[in-house]
C-alpha cells in the first residue's frame, strides 16, 4: 500500500481548507491536485463523455480521498456527515450510468487503496477481499491459486469489487455462477453517519433480514462497501464452447427456458435476435440468417460434457442447427471488446460520424414477458435510433435479461446528439415498466434511471426504501442524486450532473 | 535540458493528440495491469488518465500543473499493451507530452537526475576488446555488467569492439521529455558507431531506443544475442532463480523466450511471474515526479515475487539496483550467466 498520508495539490481556498481538515483527521490520502479531479470528473456513462465532446466544463469533486481501512473510511464518513459535505463512491469508473458521478462541492472517495486479499478459504471456498480491488487483479490472484470468482463482466479489466456489489453487476457467466450479490457472502461497510459494519460470511441465515442486501445495488447511498467475503469455486477443468442458428428469437428463448428449467446451468447462454445476428455474426450463421446462439459449459470435464450433450439436445428440439465450436470461440476471444466498439462511436469523428450517441440498455424479465418485453423495447429505441442490437443472455429458471446495444449517426450537432439519446432512454424505460420487466438488469440506476426507480418500486417499495436513506443518512450526504432518493431526478435529458 | 520556452507549444502533442483522443473515449480497461494507477490508487495515472489529460491539454491550448501531474505517471513498462484493443504505446504518447511539459517550464523538480549520464565502457571490457571489430558491445549508463560481458564473450570466443569514449544513448534524456537533448546523445553515437556491422546492446531500453525508435537494424539486445551463443559456452547447472521480465526487454521488444533459454541453458528453469508483475517503478524518470508512488510500485513488484532463495534475475538495470535496494539477492543476466561459466571457462568466477 502507497506509504503516503501527505495531502497532494493546490486549487481554490475551499479545497486547501478541505485538504486540511481532511488531512488532520486521518482519513487516507487526500488530493486537490487538478489531474486527479478531473479524472474523478465521470465515470463511463455515456451522456458524460459526449457533454464532454461538446465541449461542457463537468463537474468536479472538491477533493478526493484514498481511504486505507474501514476506520479512515468511518472518520471521513463522520466527519461529511457532520459538515453535511456529500461524499461520491468512485472504484473503478466503469460504471455506465453515472453512479460514480460527482456533484457539486462533494469529497470523492475513492476505494483502490482499499486493496488487499485478506484471505482465501479453500475449505469453504470463500475469499475475503477489499473492495477497491479492480476486478481483473482478484480473477488472476484467484486462477494462479486454482480458483475463480465465475464473474466476468465486459468491465473486469477497470471495475472494483465493490463497484460490482454496488451496482449489483452480472458477468457473462453469471447463469452458472450467478449475479454479484449471489457471490457476496459477507461484508465490511461504513454507514453513512461513519458507523462500521461487519455481517460475517454464512452459506445461509435465517437470523432476521438481509442487511447486506441494504446495501447491495444501493450505489453508495447507504454506505461505503470497503469489504467482501466472496464464494469462489475451483477454476473449471473444462470449458466447451458450441454455437448453433435458431430460426427464430422466439424458439431460441424457448430453448434456453428448458435448458434452465431442467436443471442446466451453462456458464454462457448468448443469443443474439436476427437483427444483431446479421449486424454482427452474419458470417457464423450465413446465408440462411437466423438468431446465433453462443454456449458454454465448463466444470468438470464429464459433468460439462452430460451438459453440453441435453443442452444440444434441447436447442435441436427446437429448429437449432450446429455451427460448431468457431463461432462460440471467437466469441469468447472478443467478449470484452464492447467498451472499445463503444469508443469507436463515441469520439469525435467516429465511425458513426461526428456527435453520435450510443450506449447499452439491459433489462429482464420473465420467461412469459419476454418475446413482448423484445419487440417492445426494440421498437422503442428504433424510433430514435439508426442501430439497435439485442440479446438474451443471463438466464435463470424463470426469465431472463436482455441486453440492448443502441446507436445514432452524427451530423456534427451535439445537441441533437444529446437530444436522441435521451428520447430513446425516455422512450425505453417507459416500454420496459409497460411490459412488464425491470428498468435494469446489472448496469444500476445511477443516475440515468433515478426518474423512473419510483415506478419500478411501485408506492410501497418506493416509501419503504426513502424511509430506510432517511434512517440511515439524514444529512443525505451518501452520493446524492443517485437513485432519485433525495428528490433529484436526474436523467438522460438534464442529469443533474452538470 | 532544453531551457524552458515562454509559450510552451504544443507541437510536440500533436502528433500523438489523435490517439490521446481516442483512449480517453475508451473505458480504461488496461486499469488492472498498469503497476502506477494499481500502487496510488491514482485516476489520472492509468493511460486513460494520462491520455486524456493529452487531450484536454491540446483542447485548451496549453499544459497546465494538470498535464505534468498525470503525463510523467508512467514508468514505460508497457503492461497495458496487452489489454490495448487501439493498439497504443504509452511511452510514446508520453515522451512528446512530457517534452512540451518541460518546455513550458512545468516538469517536475529533480527531473535532471534522471536523465541519461555519458559513460564510457568498462575497463574489462576495454581489455577484451579488439579494436575494428565487426561487433560493437554496447552496454548503456545503467549497466554494471561489463565485467560479465567480458567473461561471457571470451568464454563464446567472440571478438567484438566498444566505445571507448563517453556516450549516452539519450533515451533516457527522451523519456523525461528532453527531446533535442537525447537525440542529441542519440547522433553522437550513431555517428562512433558507424563502422560496426552489428551493434549488441545490454540495457533493453537502450536497445529498444536504438533499434526501433531510432531504427537502427544492426542493433541487437544482448540477451537475444547471448541466447544465439549459448551452445558455445559450457554453463554449469544449479538451482534455479525467478525471472524478472524486464520492461523494456519482454514487452518493449517483445524478447520472451530468450532468457528463458538462457536459463534452461544453465540448468534453471525460471519462476514465471504474471504479465506485467514486474515493474518496479523507476522506468521514464517517474522517480523524480512521483517518489512515494515509485516506492509503493516497487513493494507491489517485491509482494508479487515468489519465494527467491536462489535470486532474481532480470535484464533490466534499473530493476536489478531497484530490487536489490528492497533487500532482494537480483543479478542482471549477463552476471548471472558468468556465474554459471563451467570451470576452466576464461573469466569464469572461481566460486558461486
Amino acid at each position: 500500500m502507497r506509504p503516503m498520508a501527505a495531502p497532494m495539490g493546490g486549487g481554490s481556498a475551499a479545497q486547501a481548507s478541505v485538504r486540511a481538515e481532511l488531512s488532520e483527521l486521518g482519513v487516507g490520502v487526500v488530493s486537490t491536485e487538478p489531474a486527479e479531479l478531473a479524472a474523478h470528473a465521470r465515470d463511463c456513462w455515456p451522456l458524460l463523455a459526449m457533454r464532454e465532446r461538446a465541449g461542457e466544463q463537468l463537474v468536479e469533486p472538491l477533493a478526493v480521498v484514498w481511504p486505507r481501512s474501514v476506520s479512515e473510511a468511518g472518520r471521513l464518513y463522520a466527519w461529511a456527515s457532520g459538515r453535511g459535505v456529500p461524499v461520491v463512491p468512485y472504484g473503478g469508473g466503469g460504471g455506465v450510468v453515472g453512479g460514480a458521478a460527482p456533484v457539486a462541492g462533494c469529497v470523492a472517495v475513492d476505494t483502490k487503496l482499499l486493496r488487499r486479499i485478506v484471505a482465501l478459504d479453500e475449505t469453504s471456498g470463500l475469499v475475503t477481499a477489499e473492495a477497491g480491488l479492480i476486478g481483473q487483479q482478484l480473477e488472476d490472484w484467484l486462477a494462479a491459486r486454482g480458483w475463480t470468482l465465475g464473474h466476468f463482466p465486459a468491465s473486469i479489466g477497470v471495475s472494483s469489487i465493490g463497484g460490482f456489489a454496488a451496482a449489483r453487476s452480472a458477468g457473462q457467466a453469471s447463469t452458472r455462477y450467478g449475479k454479484f450479490e449471489d457471490l457476496v457472502r459477507g461484508l465490511e461497510a461504513v454507514l453513512p453517519d461513519g458507523t462500521p459494519l461487519r455481517l460475517r460470511a454464512r452459506p445461509a441465515s435465517a437470523a432476521g433480514p438481509d442487511l447486506a442486501g441494504l446495501l447491495l445495488g444501493a450505489e453508495g447511498t447507504l454506505g461505503l462497501i470497503t469489504a467482501m467475503d466472496l464464494r469462489v469455486h475451483p477454476a473449471p477443468a473444462a470449458r466447451r464452447p458450441y454455437a448453433y442458428r435458431l430460426p427464430t428469437f422466439s424458439a431460441g428463448l424457448a430453448a434456453l427456458r428448458e435448458v434452465l428449467q431442467r436443471g442446466l446451468r451453462p456458464a454462457v447462454l448468448r443469443l443474439s435476435d436476427a437483427g444483431e445476428t446479421a449486424a454482427s455474426h452474419a458470417d457464423a450463421v450465413g446465408e440462411q440468417g437466423g438468431c446465433l446462439l453462443v454456449t458454454v459449459c465448463e466444470g468438470w470435464e464429464a459433468l460439462a460434457a452430460l451438459e453440453q450433450s441435453a443442452l444440444a439436445e434441447r436447442v435441436h428440439a427446437h429448429g437449432g442447427d450446429d455451427l460448431g465450436e468457431g463461432p462460440a470461440r471467437e466469441w469468447v476471444a472478443h467478449r470484452y471488446d464492447t467498451g472499445h466498439r463503444l469508443a469507436d462511436v463515441l469520439e469525435p469523428g467516429g465511425v458513426l460520424g461526428d456527435a453520435a450517441a450510443v450506449d447499452t440498455c439491459e433489462v429482464a424479465a420473465p420467461w412469459r414477458e419476454l418475446p413482448a418485453v423484445h419487440e417492445a423495447l426494440r421498437a422503442a429505441l428504433a424510433a430514435h435510433m439508426d442501430v439497435v442490437l439485442c440479446h438474451a443472455s443471463h438466464c435463470y429458471p424463470d426469465g431472463a435479461a436482455l441486453y440492448f446495444t443502441f446507436a445514432a449517426a452524427g451530423d456534427g450537432d451535439e445537441a441533437a446528439a444529446q437530444q436522441r439519446y435521451a428520447d430513446a432512454w425516455a422512450a425505453v424505460m417507459q416500454a420496459a415498466l409497460g411490459a412488464g420487466a425491470t428498468i435494469s438488469h446489472h448496469h444500476g440506476v445511477g443516475r440515468l434511471r433515478a426518474r423512473w426507480l419510483a415506478e419500478e418500486l411501485g408506492a410501497g417499495g418506493r416509501t419503504l426504501l426513502g424511509q430506510v436513506k432517511a434512517a440511515l443518512d439524514p444529512a443525505g450526504i451518501a452520493n446524492p442524486g443517485k437513485l432519485g432518493l433525495d428528490g433529484a431526478t436526474g436523467d438522460a435529458a438534464d442529469g443533474g450532473a452538470r | 535540458m532544453s531551457a524552458a520556452s515562454p509559450d510552451g507549444g504544443l507541437e510536440p502533442l500533436e502528433a500523438v493528440g489523435p490517439a490521446a483522443e481516442h483512449c480517453s473515449y475508451n473505458p480504461k480497461l488496461c486499469r488492472s495491469v498498469c503497476p502506477v494507477a494499481a500502487a496510488t490508487g491514482r485516476e489520472s495515472a492509468t493511460p486513460w488518465g494520462i491520455n486524456r489529460e493529452i487531450a484536454a491539454a491540446l483542447r485548451r491550448g496549453s499544459v497546465t500543473e494538470a498535464t505534468a501531474a498525470a503525463v510523467y505517471a508512467c514508468t514505460g513498462c508497457r503492461a497495458c499493451a496487452l489489454p490495448c484493443q487501439a493498439g497504443l504505446d504509452l511511452p510514446r504518447q508520453v515522451r512528446p507530452a512530457r517534452a512540451a511539459v518541460l518546455a513550458a517550464g512545468r516538469a517536475p523538480a529533480g527531473l535532471a537526475a534522471e536523465a541519461g549520464a555519458a559513460v564510457a565502457a568498462d575497463p574489462a571490457l576495454q581489455a577484451g576488446a579488439t579494436p575494428g571489430a565487426a561487433t560493437v558491445v554496447y552496454p548503456g549508463c545503467r549497466s554494471e555488467e561489463g565485467p560479465a560481458l567480458a567473461a561471457l564473450l571470451a568464454a563464446a570466443g567472440c571478438a567484438y569492439d566498444v566505445v571507448a569514449a563517453a556516450t549516452c544513448c539519450g533515451a533516457r534524456s527522451v523519456d523525461i521529455g528532453d527531446a533535442a537533448g537525447g537525440r542529441a546523445q542519440a547522433d553522437d553515437l550513431a555517428e562512433r558507431l558507424a563502422g560496426a556491422e552489428r551493434v549488441v546492446v545490454a540495457d533493453p531500453h537502450c536497445a529498444r531506443w536504438l533499434g526501433q525508435d531510432r531504427g537502427d537494424p544492426r542493433v541487437r539486445d544482448a540477451v537475444s544475442w547471448l541466447a544465439e551463443q549459448r551452445d558455445r559456452l559450457r554453463l554449469r547447472g544449479g538451482p534455479a532463480p525467478v525471472l524478472h521480465d524486464a520492461c523494456w526487454l519482454d514487452r518493449g521488444l517483445g524478447v520472451h523466450a530468450a532468457p528463458r533459454a538462457l536459463l534452461t541453458a544453465a540448468g534453471a528453469a525460471p519462476a514465471e511471474l504474471a504479465w506485467g508483475a514486474g515493474c518496479t517503478g523507476g522506468g521514464m524518470g517517474y522517480p523524480a515526479a512521483d517518489p512515494a508512488g515509485a516506492e509503493a510500485v516497487l513493494a507491489d513488484c517485491v509482494a508479487a515475487l515468489p519465494a527467491a532463495p536462489h535470486g532474481v534475475v532480470s535484464a533490466c538495470p534499473v530493476a536489478v539496483e531497484r530490487l536489490r535496494r528492497a533487500g532482494l539477492a537480483a543479478v542482471g543476466v549477463a552476471d548471472w550467466l558468468a556465474g554459471r561459466l563451467a570451470a576452466g571457462e576464461p573469466g569464469a568466477p572461481s566460486a558461486e
